[in-house]
């Protein structure tokens, strides 16, 4: 076993040491909570580094229950940068409706679930992905029901902890059988002993309660049903971080677990194509009568998992491979979305359809920014979404799944519906009387530049992302 | 690779994209750059569309002018362009409608940097699709150029503008979700990634093609308003701005009719073929259906769009025919109609700026109040119901002779109702210009110099190719002839 200074875990003893110098903060309590967002933001830019300086490194631990591979060292770089901007999203404490003095325990419970999210992609042992996923949770369920002014709040965050700990407890037992039933927690040992013991059945249900724990926390329909409470109540970048930073650690596990499945068998199959159907059907369905803007997205985003796991069906590298693509893209795009919807956000009252009303009076830049992430969601040309999409399609039509196909296509026409209702909103209406402009600081607008060239430029020339993908899921062997 | 000659094509689609972006980075308040940016992109485009088509070699025939650049290799996507006979005209009446649209549109004042924008948006799309020889750039520009129509519609449209911006966006692209899946399937099958033309050469299996070839008449066809996919043509061209009305006509609606022949008859010849019947009734139905609710009309712009449809479903008939004089009546009808139609929209957009009506009956004694616009509304109504000598009754005679010969029934059927439709058209117009003035008619100013560039430009053209049709017929005969070798 290599030491503890020099080995895979470079990046996590990192987060470990800023996890510790934010406790120390939260004890003080008297520092300054501009102080508190410098440190956050020191110590994510560093955390940058740090990833990708150990973006090629190699090998196992913790009793090999930890692997780093290119899979999940690039994977983190993308955690740890789509972790700056929400870092970046998260000034103006009391405008979010957060209390200020609350600073430190806000950015401490974020790094613990990132530190949980960059453990959880690089499990290979359901022990450690069930660690990993309770450290990325608690902390969330820590961090929902943050706005305590609003008595919504506290039920969702009951909600969201209540349903968590079940499926938790649910994801345990399938673990115990799985360990019961073939002698071993590390993923390749129970696919290749479950296959051989011919008694894939067993196998099945092991896997499938132990995964429960993961669609719930990706918000699969029918496991979906906290998730449009909870993104409404929570403060606008928290909200950012449990759709796209928590959604890519899920998926990226989901992947490590069904590669070695390796799409070559039929139940699993039958019941991914379920689920999608009903996931992206679901989504697009209820977001329709959506006022909210939070509330959209969080039925857009249940959607667009319901895509996701197309890809995931149509396994194989071609498969995976669009699927981190499209994650990746995900990311960016709802981040773009987030951060209009952050700006909007004033004395702790989150967006409605009615604030973005004459967006594009008060300030072009940011319904520019709104209108292109939404249409990138929507897969529209030539934006990164629709890059993401074809890839994708691509992938579940050559393994075999034309209609499912067709059906996502008649999907995301519905979901340009409801997007188009916020767009309308925001290019077609005057804005309200006593509505003012909207000044937008520089760093949010270098943030809102780089997301606007990344989703045109993903769009256009999508290859070295692809590619890079594709080289992640080669290393998973 | 590099390409040995200079990439034409590339600028062709840079051209409006160029100016968009210049547009974007300049400020509200500076109107006339944008005006301006707009209308040299448009002049560029037309004066490259001309050159190419001078220089376009009519002997050889075929692809020319192509580039290519791998892109995406291990999905077989590539960067190629080339046009042949069919692109050419098509780049030449997108141009031509562009150019005319632009000046039309100049004395708009509301929100003026964006509706350019979004003009340039989606002729950046329509360039890009008829250039594209890669299935996932005629997809991506396909989708382009749909999108920016909503904004056209909603923003700057007239009556129930939102409801038809929406229902129009949802509908095209709903067509367009089955186009996606065939591109895909096509990909898949032949194996040869998304190349159009290494799958011209693979031979699909003939269930597959059925199969896929209704997929893709089904997606395009929404797009060239196929009966009964029409539904959104005459609420979304009533709505629209003038420009918006005229590229949408003109240039967009050919753009289904060019994804028909281009992938549909072109790589699934024997789909094509045992669709056949069921296309051309589709196309009678369109043609008889489009002319009776064109007659019943009272508001101007709704009985452009449904004439438009009537003169759509001769494309459609057209290209049922599955022979190569009733695909080039076709291709020709499509150019033909393309100008036409614009020519109508921007005649009754300007009537209607002035006036604030589109009512026929509200229009009584235009001849005397407005002379030149009535002039410019006539010869719109009688190119578009087939004058001999413009392009519309050349192109219309082709596609009719060779229907009679193919299908005796419904050719005739067709045929007739177009002449009747052209009793009752005119006989409204009449009414409309040559009626006496209305007691409380205003004096209005009639057509400036600069304004009707664009009209005599149009009404140029359209008796240019009625009087030499060959000069078009040639270029498309050049390519078709060896694409349909057995007719």
């Amino acid at each position: 076993m290599t030491s503890f200074l020099a080995g895979p875990i470079h990046f996590e003893l990192y987060l470990g040491l800023v996890i510790l110098y934010f406790v120390s903060l939260a004890c003080f309590k008297k520092t300054e909570p501009s102080f508190i967002r410098i440190s956050a933001l020191v110590a994510s830019v560093l955390g940058i580094g740090i990833a990708a300086a150990n973006l090629s490194v190699q090998g196992l631990f913790f009793h090999n229950s930890f692997q780093a591979d290119f899979y999940s060292q690039f994977l983190k770089l993308v955690l740890m940068s789509g972790f700056l901007i929400v870092v970046l999203l998260s000034k103006d404490p009391e405008r979010l409706g957060m209390e200020p003095e609350e600073t430190p325990e806000y950015y401490l419970f974020l790094f613990a679930s990132l530190l949980g999210m960059s453990f959880l992609v690089s499990s290979v042992n359901f022990l450690l992905f069930y660690v990993s996923l309770e450290l990325a949770s608690y902390s969330l369920y820590l961090l929902v029901p943050f706005r305590r002014s609003r008595p919504e709040t506290r039920e969702a965050g009951l909600k969201y902890f209540l349903f968590g700990a079940v499926s938790s407890g649910l994801m345990l037992f399938g673990i115990s059988y799985l360990y019961g039933a073939f002698g071993s927690l590390q993923f390749a040992d129970i696919f290749n002993a479950g296959f051989l013991s011919g008694n894939p059945a067993l196998l099945f249900l092991g896997i499938l309660l132990a995964i429960s724990s993961l669609f719930y926390k990706l918000a699969v329909a029918p496991f979906h049903y906290w998730a449009p409470d909870v993104y409404e109540e929570t403060p606008p970048p928290l909200t950012a971080f449990i759709a796209t930073l928590s959604k890519l650690a899920g998926i990226a596990v989901l992947l490590r677990i069904f590669y070695f499945s390796a799409g070559q068998w039929p139940a699993l199959s039958t019941l991914l194509i379920l689920l999608s159907v009903i996931t992206m059907t679901w989504g697009n369905l209820a977001a329709i009568r959506q006022k909210d803007a939070k509330r959209m997205l969080a039925y857009s985003s249940i959607s667009q998992v319901g895509y996701l796991l197309l890809g995931i069906l149509a396994a194989g590298q071609a498969g995976y491979g669009s699927v981190i693509y499209y994650t990746i893209v995900y990311m960016i795009m709802n981040l773009g979305a987030f951060l209009v919807v952050t700006r909007l956000a004033r004395e702790g009252k989150d967006p409605g359809l009615e604030e973005f009303r004459g967006l594009s009076v008060r300030s072009p830049f940011l319904a520019f920014l709104f209108l292109l992430s939404v249409f990138s969601l929507a897969g529209i040309p030539p934006l990164a979404g629709f890059a993401g999409k074809w890839i994708l399609f691509k992938s579940a039509l050559d393994a075999g799944f034309p209609v499912l196909v067709v059906w996502a296509m008649i999907n995301s026409t519905i979901s340009l519906y409801y997007y188009l209702t916020f767009v309308k909103e925001a290019y077609l209406k005057e804005p309200l009387s006593g509505s003012h402009p909207l000044p937008l600081c520089l760093s949010d607008k270098i943030l809102g530049f780089l997301i606007i060239a990344s989703i045109v430029l993903l769009g256009i020339y999508p290859t070295p992302l692809y590619q890079l993908a594709i080289k992640a899921v080669d290393s998973l062997v | 690779m590099m390409t040995p000659h200079f990439p034409y094509l590339t600028f062709i689609i840079l051209s409006p994209a160029l100016a968009l972006l210049a547009i974007l980075l300049t400020p509200q308040s500076k109107v006339r750059w944008v005006k301006g940016f707009a209308l040299a992109s448009s002049s560029f485009s037309l004066f490259l569309s001309l050159f190419l088509a001078v220089t376009y070699d009519r002997h050889q025939g075929g692809f020319q002018f192509i580039e290519t650049l791998p892109w995406i290799p291990s999905l077989g996507i590539t960067y190629t362009l080339g046009i042949d006979g069919i692109s050419l005209p098509m780049l030449l009446l997108t141009s031509l409608v562009t150019f005319s649209g632009v000046i039309t549109m100049w004395e708009l004042e509301k929100r003026v940097k964006e509706f350019y924008a979004s003009l340039l948006f989606l002729v950046t799309g329509v360039f890009g699709v008829f250039v594209s020889l890669d299935l996932f750039f005629f997809f991506l520009f396909y989708e382009i150029a749909i999108l920016p129509m909503y904004l056209l519609i909603s923003i700057w449209g007239s009556t129930k503008k939102e409801y038809a911006a929406m229902k129009l966006t949802l509908y095209l692209l709903l067509g367009s979700a089955f186009i996606l899946t065939a591109f895909l399937a096509l990909a898949k099958v032949s194996g040869v990634g998304f190349s159009f033309i290494e799958l011209s050469k693979h031979h699909f299996d003939p269930n597959f093609q059925q199969i896929i070839f209704l997929l893709l008449y089904i997606g395009f066809g929404a797009l060239a308003a196929v009966f009964p996919f029409h539904t959104w043509s005459p609420d979304g061209y009533a709505a629209a701005p003038t420009a918006g009305s005229m590229l949408h006509a003109g240039v967009l609606k050919k753009l289904g009719a060019y994804g028909i022949i281009r992938i549909a008859v072109l790589l699934l010849p024997e789909g094509a073929q045992h669709w056949a019947l069921l296309m051309a009734v589709l196309a009678v139905v369109n043609i008889l259906y489009g002319a009776y609710c064109a007659v019943h009309q009272k508001d101007l712009k709704y009985m452009i769009g449904y004439l438009c449809i009537s003169h759509m479903g001769v494309v459609l008939l057209g290209i049922s025919t599955g022979t190569v004089s009733g695909i080039n009546g076709a291709i020709f009808q499509m150019f033909a109609h393309g100008i036409m139609t614009a020519l109508f929209f921007s005649a009754t957009g300007f009537i209607y700026d002035r006036l604030h009506t589109r009512m026929i009956p509200d229009l009584g004694g235009l001849a005397k109040r407005m002379p030149l616009a009535a002039t410019f509304l006539v010869l719109a109504a009688l190119a578009s119901v087939g004058l001999p000598g413009t392009a519309v009754f050349s192109a219309e005679l082709l596609v009719f002779i060779t229907a009679i010969k193919v299908y005796p029934v419904l050719g005739i059927l067709a045929a007739s109702a177009i002449v009747l439709t052209a009793f009752y058209v005119l006989r409204s117009l009449q009414y409309a210009v040559f009626g006496p003035v209305k007691p409380n008619a205003t004096l209005v100013q009639d057509t400036t110099f600069f304004l009707s560039i664009p009209r005599v430009t149009l009404i140029g053209v359209l008796l240019l190719f009625g009087f030499f049709p060959n000069l078009l017929l040639d270029l498309v005969r050049s390519t078709t002839i060896n694409l349909f070798p057995g007719f």
